[in-house]
């Protein structure tokens, strides 16, 4: 008990054993991975949202890869999911313009048929963006 | 150590945390998406916000449409026949507004060409499909030279004196639009918001303790050209060539029509104006546009504009100085890029 008391009020470095110093490395290098995986890629999203003239239509895993067709106000909008990326690839519109956006995968990215009243947003927790002036 | 392994604690622990989210919605308003972003409010706050400002943008859009019926069409029927008629309330200010951002656009900005709007066909919702209208037509309307001093307001009255007259307030509606209703949004208490209704955005406060962020599109390619951190109260409005056109045998015809030759203004691919009026705002982005790469530093000073970025056909941007610091650019390689003196 009492060689208990005189241990526990010793500096904590003269406390410590070879076996704490693993344990402290170990969760060190955790913490990097853990930084490295999530908190630096935050601006990645994980999610999509697809909207159909304005209401939200369907969340979509951007790491399932999928076609998906989106009924809008013209027709048939069909977007491609694939790894952490989405786009529009068909379209009825006249111009293209939501073919022509490309692929999306940054938090807060945006692409839209303004005429088929169709737009997909890609979701973080930390967007790159709040707002795509376009 | 100790302290140390606290900190350790503190950080996972942080982690964990959830972090609050901005309560966003999109809205279909002014022929465009419309999206809006609140912060710092709950939810049922910024659904009822929303809700409230949805109303303005239908009134707005019903009263300041150039071609659906309402009090504008009405306008449009009645300035040609040149008898005193009750100007509508809701569209005084905007015409006496129009009237100011003509005069110092040196002729840029002409919200009177609604009739070359309606002849190259772009007064629709659906875009043309060509051909573009022949030369003979395009002249027999500049020859007419319809211009805001066309559109004479009296007290409550108002008259036209020239019959090609014809106003079409799409090169700045939406920008006076987006005041109105982030006024509306202080009104109700909100102030930390991001209003953008199709490429003409303004922004209030913060995105909680950082800045709201804001891309711009590439107008040449996919993905986004830049990006910046808005200041606290700041209009950040694009008008660019990718937005309405058409192609006929094989030239692209947009929407941005140059008043004082009756084409397609050539020589920019878009135009970004950052300012503290999101009315001014659009009007400049539009005026500035049509100046093109040779005119638009000249037509950015008179309309009393200060953050400018201009990007050319060739893909050349140009810029204020002010902007340097804020801009960063989201492609590779960079551009070339030209700084103008400081307006």
């Amino acid at each position: 008990m009492l060689r208990n008391l005189n241990q526990a009020l010793l500096p904590l470095k003269d406390r410590l054993i070879p076996g704490d110093a693993i344990v402290i490395i170990s969760a060190l290098i955790l913490l990097g991975f853990l930084y490295s995986t999530y908190w630096r890629q935050a601006y990645l999203g994980n999610q999509a949202a697809i909207m159909i003239g304005g209401k939200h239509w369907l969340n979509v895993d951007l790491f399932q890869n999928q076609w998906i067709d989106v009924p809008g106000a013209l027709g048939v909008s069909k977007l491609q999911v694939e790894d952490g990326k989405i786009r529009f690839v068909q379209s009825p519109c006249e111009t293209k313009q939501c073919i022509y956006q490309g692929w999306i995968s940054q938090g807060g990215e945006f692409a839209a048929c303004l005429p088929n009243k169709v737009s997909v947003q890609v979701l973080s927790a930390d967007p790159r963006f709040d707002s795509i002036n376009f | 150590m100790r302290a140390f392994l606290i900190l350790v604690f503190l950080s996972l622990a942080a982690g964990c945390t959830p972090q609050p989210q901005a309560y966003h919605e999109q809205l279909v308003g002014f022929g465009t998406l419309i999206d809006v972003k609140i912060w710092g409010v709950d939810e049922q706050t910024g659904r009822n916000a929303v809700r409230a400002i949805e109303d303005d943008f239908k009134y707005m859009h019903f009263a300041w449409h150039a071609w659906e019926p309402g009090p504008l069409s009405r306008i449009n029927e009645l300035l040609p026949t040149g008898e005193r008629f009750s100007a509508p309330p809701s569209i005084i200010p905007l015409i006496n507004k129009a009237k100011d951002f003509a005069h110092k656009s040196q002729g840029k900005f002409n919200p009177a060409i609604g009739h070359l709007i309606k002849l190259w066909g772009f007064a629709s919702d659906d875009p043309p499909l060509g051909p573009p209208p022949s030369p003979e037509q395009i002249n027999a309307l500049l020859e007419q030279k319809p211009s805001m001093d066309d559109v004479v307001i009296d007290g409550i009255e108002m008259y036209g004196t020239n019959p090609a007259a014809r106003l079409d307030f799409g090169g700045f509606a939406k920008g006076y639009g987006v005041d109105v209703v982030i006024e509306h949004l202080r009104e109700m208490g909100i102030n930390n918001a991001v209003v953008n209704a199709g490429g003409d955005l303004r922004a209030i406060g913060r995105h909680g303790k950082r800045p709201w962020r804001i891309g711009i599109r590439n107008p040449r390619g996919p993905g986004i050209l830049a990006s910046v951190d808005v200041q606290e109260d700041e209009c950040v409005f694009t008008s660019g060539d990718y937005e309405r056109f058409f192609e006929y045998q094989g030239i692209r015809y947009y929407h941005i029509l140059d008043p004082r030759t009756g084409y397609p203004a050539r020589g920019a691919t878009s135009v970004t104006v950052f300012h503290n009026n999101a009315a001014e705002a659009d009007a400049a982005a539009t005026a500035i546009f049509v100046a093109g790469p040779e005119e638009w530093y000249e037509v950015a000073k008179s309309m009393g504009v200060k953050s400018v970025m201009l990007v050319d056909s060739r893909g050349t941007v140009y810029m204020t100085p002010n902007l340097k610091e804020r801009i960063y650019f989201d492609v590779k390689p960079l551009p070339k890029i030209v700084y103008s003196e400081p307006l």
